[in-house]
């Protein structure tokens, strides 16, 4: 049996690479590493009056048009509306305004207060109603806009500066948008804050 | 064919039960072990076995009836302390839940063939339960005990008895004769068609929400086609002005009108074609809205009625077990059922079935009378058992009353005071009623001698706890010689009720009609006041007027109306006018819970949705008229007031006793006081709630069973509002068990006394360690 001597190994490992195998690899190692969209954050953008708000797709539930919202004696309050009926089912309706302090719009304010009739033409108003959800636990509340569902890199969320108003308090990141700063409200702490406003 | 199948359900049913129950008995054996026979850990194994014995019977299953009586003698002779369970014992009783479970595996139909072959097995292990409970057993130490492998443990039993029973089943189904793995599947089979048509109660609401909001999506088609038919009226007197115009031009003529002509023909024709497209569509449209509105509507009818079933359903099993049990006692007994097919919420229906099975033995054990008594007390020697279920109120009210002996108050007040469970002189002055309340604790019994049926008190206080557990309550009235009457009362969660709905400030509610009195229009100038109080008179009778907007503390709606839509309510003999905006008229609503979010939502107790989409509240009767009673006598806001101005001198600590109990109240008032506390009462849970909501106090002092909310549900509450949080809670119960004490304080409760702390410095300390003395 021809057993490969050392003096083979070493040819083996010493020979030359192919030719421009050198200069490949050093072109494009050279390369800026490819910006890959590493999971873009996808965010539903919604306007309150005159704030621009987005929340993380994944608490959202669905947009519906604006349904007529029934007062809860002793209950309702600036950030408890009261009853709507969401495709049949009786779902606590909040106040997002209420709860951050942002005025309402002469047109919200009808939902706030129920005079628009139901069979107006609520689809050629852009007021629309957003369902978010942390398990089966679902909270409706009025919007004076829905601006669709964006994706954003990771690094287009930048921290909240101390002057974002009240709406900070409840912001995980900023971002810019379409010439708006919007905030990106933390899922967690907005309906835990809506939750104790119901007790 | 559908006999058949509610035989098997019935079977099903104990199966399912024997199962569960063997979990709890295997548990609670092995507890035993490491326990020891503390009374609390052997009466949940006697309810266990009590349980399994009555269902046994009631699908005629004598063999396991007769073992499961057996260990539950074993049971009560060591909860007695007549007998000290330990292991020898212990594995004695696992083989005997082990036959148990195997027993109730034995296929429908199948008992007979079992019986030839276990038979001897099954007697004799119901003779050595029979002997562990006399005394006469002795434990086999040479010999081996029957091995209990570790298989038999949990509810499978051990892989032998397994395969005997697969050979008793082989032969009824002899294409499959090829062993065990062939068994198995058809078996399995069987049960899993019967699960796949379980619906979820969650399922069902949903799909309710889904079948009401397509029948209001439906009915607004409606309104569009209204719409179109206005473009059609505006279509056609576009013709008719084109029409005119033609003979306008008729009477001219030149070349520029004979173009105008023929533009005006082109025009009408344009016109006629439309019209006569719109005309088309329209007719379809609305033959479409028809249709569609006509399958919505029995959609949501149909799924309305899959969830309520007709309660005869839920008792088919019970005139069996009357006969039966009645032959046995030697009593002859009518057993009658009214209202048999009132719609009953399935699941409700389902939980009921357990507690009437406890509530008809105890009629047929305790209340029957033998025929000889009945003779000699002149009523027919057949008594009759009645069992009426129907709709009242809003709420399913299901009675089950005798003809038989009753219950004689002074006896129980007797074993109140010789069970030290009150003292002499508070049992002295209790009314029949709260005597009676007695009668639902654990293991209060006013039977002495012990039979196969009933009496040693694990019943009525299950029966509780399982309507409880379903938000019901049970009250039990009985006169002396005449007879005895059960009542309990269940929500109707998911159930239909006729409503009356109303406008207040704008927005519908509605009252259920069986709680309304009548509705009236009252003028203005009829309407008086007195001490600044409205009211108008029915019948010479003054009834006290209030603005809904003002009970539900909603903003005043203005109105400029002569004539006032009042509705008139009544409780308790108070009788009240309720001012709404305008009646809307009277509607089945499905009724669907509230969102639990909210919890429970004051002077309402559900919400429905109308036919136009909206959401309607539903006025909870009973809690409005105790908030105008409040509201009109001004107690609470008196009491604010005096409680504000007597702050400013010097701040006396403010109590609030929560009993149903006037006798209990009224001690704990008087102990209270008698220490300086200012004391302020609630008769019930609810009332306590609205109570603490709405005057400041430093100290609750609440029982447990009350009607409406209980105790242990109004501590949550309590300790779930970010204001009251701090509020400390004493609970005083009768229900001593370590169980009901950790169920008080896992609430949240700071203390939990038993009535039985009256007699002696315990309450008054507890209240003083808690909030100090009356006055700092």
């Amino acid at each position: 049996m021809n057993e490969p001597s050392k003096v083979d190994a070493r040819s083996f490992f010493d020979r030359e690479p192919p030719p421009q195998y050198l200069e490949e690899w050093v072109e494009r190692l050279a390369q800026p590493e490819q910006q890959v969209e590493q999971d873009p954050v996808s965010l539903v953008i919604f306007r309150l009056h005159e704030e621009y708000l987005a929340v993380q797709t994944g608490w959202l539930v669905e947009v519906t048009l604006p349904q007529p919202i029934h007062a809860i004696p002793h209950r309702s309050n600036d950030v408890v509306l009261g009853l709507a009926n969401i495709r049949g089912q009786l779902r606590i309706c909040v106040s997002v305004h209420g709860l951050l302090g942002v005025a309402l719009a002469p047109s919200i304010q009808q939902i706030h207060h129920n005079e628009a009739p139901r069979d107006a033409h609520p689809e050629a108003s852009p007021l629309r109603m957003l369902i978010l959800h942390e398990r089966s636990e679902q909270w409706v509340f009025p919007v004076e806009e829905v601006l669709g569902v964006h994706s954003l890199p990771k690094d287009a969320l930048r921290s909240v500066p101390s002057t974002f108003g009240r709406a900070g308090a409840f912001s995980q990141s900023v971002f810019s948008w379409e010439g708006h700063t919007v905030g990106n409200l933390d899922g967690t702490r907005l309906l835990s804050a809506l939750r104790s406003a119901c007790k | 064919m559908s006999d058949d199948l509610s035989g098997f359900s019935l079977y099903e049913l104990f199966r399912t039960e024997a199962e569960g129950q063997g979990a709890i008995l295997n548990e609670g054996i092995l507890a035993l072990e490491q326990t020891g026979n503390a009374p609390a850990a052997i009466e949940p194994l006697m309810r266990a076995a009590h349980s399994l014995k009555g269902a046994a019977r009631i699908v005629g299953m004598s063999a396991a009836e007769r073992l499961a009586h057996a260990l539950e003698e074993v049971f009560v002779a060591a909860q007695k302390g007549t007998r000290v369970l330990d292991s020898s014992h212990v594995d004695v009783l696992l083989a005997s839940v082990d036959l148990l479970g195997e027993v109730s595996r034995i296929a429908e139909g199948g008992v007979e063939a079992w019986l030839a072959e276990h038979g001897g097995r099954l007697e004799a292990q119901i003779a050595t339960l029979l002997a562990i409970e006399s005394g006469t057993w002795v434990a086999p130490e040479a010999k081996t005990t029957p091995a209990t492998p570790a298989t038999a443990f949990d509810s499978l039993p051990p892989p032998v008895d397994t395969a005997q029973t697969v050979s008793t089943l082989t032969p009824d189904s002899a294409p499959n004769k090829s062993g065990v793995t062939a068994e198995t599947p058809s078996v399995g089979r069987a049960e899993s068609s019967d699960r796949a048509v379980r619906v979820t109660a969650e399922n069902l609401n949903r799909l309710m929400g889904l079948a009401g909001e397509s029948l209001v999506q439906a009915r607004q088609l409606r309104p569009l086609i209204d719409g179109i038919g206005q473009l059609r009226e505006a279509q056609t007197q576009l013709w008719d002005r084109l029409d005119a115009l033609e003979h306008d031009l008729h009477g001219l003529t030149s070349e520029a009108t004979e173009q105008s002509r023929e533009l005006l023909v082109g025009a009408k024709h344009q016109v006629a074609h439309c019209l006569e497209l719109l005309d088309g569509r329209v007719e379809r449209l609305e033959d479409h809205a028809r249709r569609g509105e006509d399958l919505s509507e029995r959609l949501h009818h149909e799924v309305i009625s899959s969830r309520l079933r007709p309660f005869v359903d839920g008792v088919r099993g019970f005139p069996r077990l009357v006969r039966d049990t009645a032959r046995q006692l030697g009593i002859q007994v009518r057993f009658e059922i009214v209202g048999e097919q009132t719609g009953v919420d399935r699941d409700i229906l389902e939980k009921l079935e357990a507690p009437l099975n406890h509530l008809i033995r105890n009629a047929l054990d305790h209340g029957v009378d033998l025929p000889d008594e009945r003779r000699a007390a002149g009523k027919d020697p057949h008594a009759t058992i009645r069992l009426e279920a129907r709709h009242v109120a809003g709420t399913l009210q299901v009675r089950l009353s005798d003809d038989g002996r009753g219950i004689d108050p002074e006896r129980v007040r007797a074993k109140v005071i010789d069970r030290a469970l009150a003292p002499a002189a508070m049992a002295e002055k209790m009314t029949e009623a709260e005597l009676f309340e007695f009668l639902f604790l654990p293991g209060f019994s006013t039977k002495s001698e012990v039979t196969s049926l009933s009496g040693r008190g694990v019943g009525l206080d299950v029966v509780q706890s399982m309507v409880q557990s379903v938000g019901g309550s049970v009250r039990l009235s009985s006169q002396l010689g005449i007879g005895s009457c059960f009542t309990l009362q269940l929500p109707i969660t998911m159930s239909v009720i006729r409503a009356l709905i109303v406008h207040i400030a704008g927005q519908p509610y509605a009252f259920p009609l069986s709680r309304l009195e009548s509705i009236q229009g009252v003028d203005a100038s009829s309407v008086e006041t007195l001490e600044g109080r409205p009211f108008f008179t029915i019948d010479g009778e003054s009834v006290g007027l209030v603005p809904a907007t003002q009970v539900l503390d909603l903003p005043q709606t203005a109105t400029t109306a002569q004539c006032l839509p009042v509705v008139v309510l009544s409780d308790r003999g108070s009788r009240f006018g309720v001012v709404v905006d305008e009646f809307l008229g009277e509607r089945d609503l499905d009724v669907r819970p509230t969102d639990p979010r909210l919890g429970k939502i004051p002077n309402i107790s559900t919400a429905s949705v109308l036919e136009d989409g909206w959401p309607v509240l539903i006025i909870d009767v009973e809690d409005l008229v105790r908030s105008i009673d409040n509201l009109l006598h001004g107690r609470r806001f008196k009491l604010a007031e005096a409680m504000a101005s007597a702050s400013a001198a010097k701040r006396t600590k403010r109590i609030l006793v929560v009993d149903d109990s006037i006798t209990v109240r009224e001690l704990e008032r008087q102990l209270l006081e008698s220490r300086g506390y200012a004391v302020d009462v609630a008769v019930d849970g609810m009332d306590g709630w609205n109570a603490v909501r709405s005057v400041e106090y430093d100290l609750v002092v609440s029982d447990v069973d009350m009607p409406r909310m209980d105790g242990i549900q109004l501590v949550s509450q309590i300790k779930r509002d970010s204001r009251l949080r701090a509020l400390p809670v004493i609970i005083v119960s009768y229900k001593d068990r370590e169980e009901d004490r950790l169920r008080g304080l896992d609430a949240g409760a700071s203390s939990y006394l038993t009535k039985s702390s009256f007699h002696d410095q315990r309450f008054l300390d507890t209240v003083s360690d808690l909030i100090g003395e009356a006055i700092e």
